[in-house]
C-alpha cells in the first residue's frame, strides 16, 4: 500500500474544501426544503378540509 | 378596495416575500387557518368540559365560532375555486376580511371569560396566517 504523506498545510486544504462542500450541500438542502415548504396547498388537502369543517359546521349548528 | 382589506393582503404579499406564486401563498393561508379554525372549535369544547364556564356561555361562544367556521370555509372555497394562472378573483379579498372579522368576533366575545387562553393564543395563529391584525 503507498503510503500517502501529506504535510499541514495540504491537511488543512483538504479540510477546508471538505467544510466548503458541506457548507454548500447544507445550503442547497436547505434550499429544496424552503421550495417545498413554499409551495402551495394541494387540490386534495383544501377538499380534504373542506369536508372538515362542513362536518365541525353541521356539529355546531346542531347546538344552537 | 375597502380600506380593511387592503392591510391583511398587503401583509401576507410582504411576509412570504417574492418566491412562490401569490396564488400559492393563498392556498397555504387558507389550509392552515382552516386547520387552526377546527383546532379552535375543539379547544373551546375542550375547555367547557372542564366546567370553567356554563351552557350560555358555551352557546355563546359555540355561535360565534360556528360564524367563523363557515367565513374560514368561504374563504377556503374561494380560493380552491381560483384558477391557475388568472389573477385573484375579487370573491377572495372578501373572503379574506370577513373571516378576519368573524376570528376578531370571537376574540371580542372571549375576552374575560376565565379559561379561554389557549383559545385567544390559537386565534392569533389564526389571524398570522391570515396576515390579519
Amino acid at each position: 500500500m503507498a503510503e500517502i504523506q501529506m504535510d499541514l498545510q495540504t491537511i488543512l486544504l483538504l479540510a477546508n474544501g471538505l467544510i466548503s462542500i458541506a457548507g454548500n450541500l447544507a445550503e442547497q438542502i436547505a434550499r429544496v426544503k424552503a421550495a417545498a415548504k413554499k409551495a402551495g396547498a394541494t387540490d386534495e388537502q383544501l377538499a380534504e378540509l373542506d369536508l372538515k369543517l362542513s362536518a365541525a359546521i353541521a356539529a355546531r349548528e346542531a347546538e344552537q | 378596495m375597502k380600506p380593511r382589506l387592503v392591510a391583511p393582503i398587503l401583509i401576507l404579499v410582504i411576509l412570504t416575500g417574492c418566491a412562490g406564486s401569490i396564488r400559492d401563498n393563498f392556498r397555504r393561508a387558507a389550509l392552515i387557518s382552516g386547520e387552526v379554525a377546527l383546532g379552535i372549535d375543539q379547544t373551546e369544547r375542550d375547555v367547557y368540559a372542564t366546567g370553567v364556564y356554563d351552557d350560555a356561555t358555551h352557546k355563546k361562544i359555540g355561535a360565534a365560532i360556528l360564524v367563523m367556521l363557515k367565513a374560514v370555509r368561504v374563504y377556503e372555497r374561494a380560493v380552491a375555486a381560483w384558477p391557475e394562472s388568472f389573477s385573484m378573483p375579487p370573491d377572495v379579498p372578501t373572503a379574506l376580511a370577513d373571516a378576519i372579522a368573524a376570528i376578531n368576533n370571537v376574540e371580542r366575545i372571549i375576552e374575560g371569560i376565565p379559561g379561554t387562553g389557549k383559545l385567544t393564543a390559537n386565534l392569533n395563529r389564526i389571524k398570522a396566517a391570515l396576515g390579519g391584525k
